[in-house]
């Protein structure tokens, strides 16, 4: 019955296997070109499901026809026998019986013949999912050199004590000596010198243990860790396993280890004990930590320094009492290592705490301020900030630099007026750069009136930095002082005032800015002031209809200098109404507007000008302004419009009426290859003939005709054969031929 | 075990001779470790500074240790540079201060732990470890000793970078919700005939803590699309935006709480490579903020992109172009011209974080929460599961399995 049960299930996974399949291979077959394999979690995550189900399905057959096939599996091979039994493997969860069966396989696995790289990849499998019972296996892979890898591999993160006991073992019949539960047992058997085969072994051993932090192997590593002939490898390892096991244990065999007249074995103890404090301290133990890192703060061997460097940071990162006093020893120490190290610890001390650093602030030589300055600011101790004020002036350029820097994060309002005389073409320029810095950074909105406020009397440059500083600083109530500036007679001073404001502004700003533009008293630097105004627009967007205040304005100017200016940024905005008073300004009585607005149309962005350009084209007199206003009209017939195919070639065809040049006649035919529409080639062919232009026109014929080869049979076979024939450039010819039989 | 006690004196540049030359004692010896393309791209950045001294190269490689030295024998106009196979031989060295780790993924973390155990500062190419505890290890043994280190997610130092992640933090782009990051599609590396090892190469070495495998070219070649050497284009490229995600937001001490994906991974019956060919995985902030890591497309269309209420912001990393909506957005954008492939701010943050014993930008515990994300995206990929993280403990809430995954076995003798 139960067998009868098995089988009704393996029929319906099976089942279920094909209908799985079936979506799989849909899937894949959207890849086949790429031959590239579709995973089970693959695509999206409802068919990740399904395709689970699908390879779960796998039957006991399957699975054992994969491990058997797995067994000869060398480097080069296919590997898709390893692959499903990872992916049986991978749809299993821990407890179920399905991955206790696909257990008892890969145990009987690594027991077998086959070959070391695939009992590797099932380690790789048991990393996952192995349990106690495959523990006896493993062990046996632990005691030969060209499997312990693999099988500490497997072991490393094992949930349970008894795969420590396995490594434990191994390490005792390795070194062929019992274990009495406090030593190794006194045996002549026992291998005194590791070599090459043993000591693989014992140190990978060493390792997991120390990364699995088995409280049970400190007595035996202990042992090891004793500095032994020909087993100085084992030794270090062993401290540093000692160290990442990190227990009160641990430390008292280290401690011991530090006592070793071996001065090299003593440190290495040393260096372990430290990292057996920050475990430790990880762990909830500061007592015990703290205890370590005072005792490594005396030590007075030959790596005093890390050894203290480490302490120091030890003690502050576990907030102990005993920190702030080593620091301020540390401080005053002649070297600089230490010394900074003591001070990067600044930042993690409690508020009290902190006083003999900033008392620290005005006595302490240039090269220890230089570092104060930075830690204390950056906890933000504002008691360091009247100190750092005046460090500020400092005639050394560190300290000046870092106090500058600090009051970004700690200077108020009042530090703002200092912050700007660094802003001084005087001062040295990394001082600016801090300084400006500091301004963009400093909190508070106290500190944007007062860098308006500090605006008044400062250089043009400065001014215009400032602005600067406020946009970034989004101060919007610094707009109006900003504004005033777009007044100034200073060709430096206003187009960075136009352009602060254009930034920042918003809709209220936009009509008295281009006032502002209107009422310029030196133009030197008005194309700069335009620009702002046009980028402004673009910010703004259509809502707020740019366009009619420019133009109201324009109907309001009566200077040609004025009016001029504004029908440039007409000519940018567009709009209602734009194109019309452009078009007026175009039979304006003075020269200035009239060119201004001529060009202006020439340079429209849109394709509603289109029309009345070529119209004044047609009309105008002076042969610039024709040519100008052709290429513009050519241009505009290359952007998005509404017209019909028919209209887009009368308006080429009205355009090439006016085409006198050769460039110009260029523009037609780069215009008509691009908008391939019906009748153009009738109107590129003929320029086939016109020497000045026969590559640019065959060039453009071959490409309307490319792209519509049914239209105009008759004159496109006759064009080609023209080109074939030819053409100087010898790529078309050969495209023209190849067309040519494409038309037949 | 270290040579600090002859470590340099590192002064202020008060000390530095009038004609900006610097004087012998603030001089930081440098040495490199790895020296393939990577290196060689980026040495001269390191060298261009004045303050730096690069006397040593290593690398397994013999053919790459010889066009090393020859490169920096150039550079300095002089035959000093030394050379070693054995990086150990390096760490052993009183005369180094700081190493230059350029070498294979799966020797990152861990030349970067013997290196600041043997008291050297460390500035280290990304990905910075092989596991998840491997790089919290990194970050200990860093804080425990002191280490100046620097991850090589210089991105963090580059000015595109830092006004994206300033935009964001300054809610230009409103209320932010989305964030995504795009690596290009990894490949199948197909199955090759093994051969011998070739002249001049220390294999074993070479394959350091990893499991020993027969050589085999393709794996050789190819050794990032290997679980065991490298874990694929999430975690080689998707860290740096992984990196980015975490400063921007703030959360350099945390990380997302769940993690969900899809991938495709490479046909077994004709490829040698391992890890996902496209992938797509869905990370879930405590805050709600999703984090999409996408591996599609090509090598050039790779980006990272924040998603507000109000907006977007995006880098593409290929051309270092900034785009947004609304566009006044990158009217605050200072000019600037140093792409991603300039790590010269980032290598001077270093050298200010050696000078002051402070951690630079990318100090170890922010690469190692940057790194741990693609590796979750990895393990949530590799098991199909979805996985919850406690970012706090970093420990997995629902996951025995993925639990296990977090750390491996260093093969001996290659181990911390």
């Amino acid at each position: 019955m139960k067998l009868f049960a098995q089988k009704t299930s393996v029929a319906a996974s099976r089942q279920s296997a094909a209908i799985c399949k079936n979506e799989i291979n849909a899937a894949v077959s959207r890849h086949a070109a790429t031959r590239r394999f579709v995973a089970v979690s693959m695509l999206v995550a409802a068919l990740t499901a399904v395709t689970h189900q699908c390879l779960a399905a796998l039957t006991d057959v399957e699975i054992d026809q994969a491990f058997t096939a797995a067994a000869t599996y060398q480097i080069g091979q296919p590997r898709d026998a390893l692959a499903r039994i990872a992916e049986a493997a991978r749809d299993t969860r821990p407890g179920e019986p399905r991955r206790a069966q696909l257990e008892q396989k890969m145990i009987a696995f690594l027991q077998s013949g086959a070959t070391l790289e695939a009992k590797r990849l099932i380690c790789r499998q048991l990393w996952v999912i192995g349990s106690d019972a495959s523990l006896p296996a493993l062990e046996k892979l632990l005691l030969n050199p060209d499997t312990t890898a693999m099988a500490c591999f497997a072991l490393m993160n094992y949930p349970s004590t008894a795969a420590d006991a396995a490594l434990r073992r191994a390490i005792d019949k390795t070194l062929n000596r019992a274990w009495t539960g406090k030593s190794f047992a006194k045996d002549d058997e026992a291998r005194q010198q590791l070599d090459d085969e043993a000591s693989p072994i014992i140190l990978g051993i060493i390792d997991t243990l120390g990364n699995r932090r088995d409280p049970t192997s400190v007595l035996r590593l202990s042992q090891l860790a004793k500095s032994e002939s020909g087993r100085l490898a084992v030794a270090a390892l062993a401290l540093d396993a000692l160290g990442r096991i990190g227990t009160p244990d641990a430390a008292k065999a280290l401690r011991a280890a530090s006592a070793s007249p071996d001065t090299a074995h003593s440190d290495a103890a040393k260096f372990a004990l430290l990292h057996c404090a920050q475990r430790l301290e990880n762990d909830g133990n500061t007592s015990d930590a703290i205890a370590i890192y005072r005792q490594l703060l005396s030590d007075q061997s030959a790596q005093f320094l890390r050894l203290q460097c480490g302490a120091i940071i030890g003690l502050a990162n576990s907030r102990a009492s005993q920190a702030p006093a080593a620091m301020e020893a540390a401080m005053k120490n002649p070297n600089p290592i230490l010394r900074a190290t003591a001070i990067a610890q600044i930042p993690k001390l409690n508020g009290k705490s902190v006083a003999p650093f900033v008392k620290a602030l005005t006595s302490a030589p240039p090269e220890v301020q230089a570092l104060l300055i930075p830690a204390l600011a950056e906890r933000g101790e504002v008691s360091a900030r009247p100190a750092i004020t005046l460090l500020a002036s400092s005639k050394n350029p560190d300290v000046s630099l870092a106090a500058l820097q600090a009051l970004g994060h700690i200077g108020i309002a009042r530090q703002v007026p200092l912050l700007v005389e660094a802003l001084n073409p005087s001062s040295p320029p990394q001082n600016a750069a801090a300084a400006l810095a500091s301004l963009r950074q400093m909190k508070g909105d106290e500190a944007n009136g007062a860098i308006v406020a500090a605006m008044e009397g400062a250089p043009t440059g400065v001014k215009a930095d400032l602005m600067d500083v406020l946009v970034s600083r989004n101060a919007k109530a610094a707009l109006p002082g900003m504004m005033s500036f777009t007044h100034s007679m200073d060709p430096k001073l206003y187009p960075a005032a136009f352009n602060a404001v254009s930034r920042l502004g918003d809709t209220a700003q936009f009509a008295p800015l281009v006032a502002a533009l209107a009422s310029l008293r030196n133009r030197a630097a008005e194309e700069d002031a335009e620009r702002s105004i046009t980028q402004f627009a673009s910010r703004l967007g259509e809502a707020a209809k740019p366009s009619e205040v420019v133009l109201a304005e324009f109907q309001r100017a009566t200077t040609p200098a004025v009016r001029s200016s504004l029908l440039r940024v007409l000519g940018e905005t567009a709009g209602p109404g734009a194109l019309e008073a452009v078009l007026a300004a175009t039979k304006d009585a003075d020269d200035t507007v009239r060119d201004t607005a001529v060009r202006t149309l020439a340079n429209w962005p849109d394709a509603s000008a289109a029309t009345p350009t070529l119209a004044l084209a047609r009309s105008i007199e002076r042969p610039v302004y024709q040519v100008l206003l052709l290429r513009g009209y050519l241009r505009m017939l290359g952007l998005p419009n509404q017209r019909t195919p028919e209209q887009t070639l009368q308006a080429y065809a009205e355009g090439l009426q006016l085409a006198k040049r050769p460039d110009e006649k260029r523009l037609v035919l780069s215009g008509l290859a691009a908008a391939p529409v019906p009748g153009a080639l009738k109107l590129a062919s003929p320029m086939i003939e016109d020497a000045a232009i026969q590559s640019e026109a065959a060039l453009a014929v071959v490409q309307i005709i490319k792209a519509n080869p049914a239209a105009e049979r008759e004159l496109a076979r006759a064009s080609l054969q023209k080109i074939a024939a030819g053409a100087a450039d010898a790529n078309l010819r050969k495209e023209a031929t190849a067309l040519l039989g494409r038309i037949h | 075990l270290g040579a600090a006690a002859s470590a340099p004196l590192i002064v202020p540049s008060s000390v530095l001779g009038l004609d900006g030359a610097v004087a012998p004692s603030n001089r930081i010896v440098l040495a490199n470790i790895g020296v393939g393309n990577r290196a060689r791209a980026i040495l001269t950045h390191f060298m261009q500074f004045k303050e730096i001294q690069l006397r040593a190269v290593s690398d397994c490689r013999a053919d790459r240790l010889k066009s090393a030295k020859e490169m920096v024998d150039q550079y300095y106009k002089n035959t000093e540079c030394q050379t070693h196979a054995d990086f150990r031989e390096v760490l052993a060295r009183r005369d180094i201060d700081a190493v230059f780790i350029a070498t294979g993924n799966r020797w990152h973390g861990l030349a970067s732990i013997l290196a600041a155990k043997s008291g050297k500062d460390v500035y280290s190419e990304k990905p910075i470890s092989l596991t998840i505890a491997e790089g919290r290890e990194l970050a200990d043994t860093c804080k425990r000793l002191g280490t100046v280190y620097q991850a090589g997610h210089q991105r963090r130092s580059v000015d595109s970078y830092k006004f994206m992640a300033e935009a964001v933090r300054r809610g230009l782009i409103g209320k932010l919700h989305t964030v995504v990051m795009q690596v290009w599609e990894g490949p199948a590396i197909p199955i090759q005939k093994s051969t011998p090892v070739p002249a001049g190469v220390n294999y074993d070495l070479w394959l350091g803590q990893t499991p020993w495998r027969d050589f085999n070219p393709a794996h050789f070649n190819a050794w990032q699309y290997f679980w065991d050497t490298a874990e694929g284009v999430i975690t080689d490229m998707g860290c740096h935006y992984t990196d980015l995600m975490q400063f921007t937001l703030g959360t350099d001490d945390t990380g997302p709480v769940e993690f969900e994906g899809t991938a495709e991974f490479p046909d077994p019956k004709t490829t040698y490579s391992e890890t996902p060919i496209r992938a797509e995985v869905r990370c879930r902030y405590a805050s709600g903020i999703t984090a999409i890591m996408q591996q599609k497309g090509g090598f050039t269309d790779r980006f990272i992109r924040f998603i507000g209420d109000a907006g977007w912001i995006q880098v593409d990393d290929q051309t270092n172009l900034v785009t947004a909506e609304p566009k006044s957005i990158l009217q605050l954008r200072p000019i600037v011209a140093k792409g991603w492939d300039d790590t010269g701010d980032h290598i001077g943050d270093w050298l200010h974080g050696i000078r002051t014993r402070t951690q630079p930008v990318a100090n170890p515990e922010t690469a190692h929460r940057a790194m741990s994300i693609c590796q979750l995206c990895n393990l949530s990929l590799r098991l199909g599961q979805k996985l919850q993280w406690d970012p706090a403990r970093e420990k997995f809430l629902n996951s025995p399995d993925a639990s296990r995954m977090l750390s491996r076995a260093r093969r001996a003798p290659w181990t911390a």
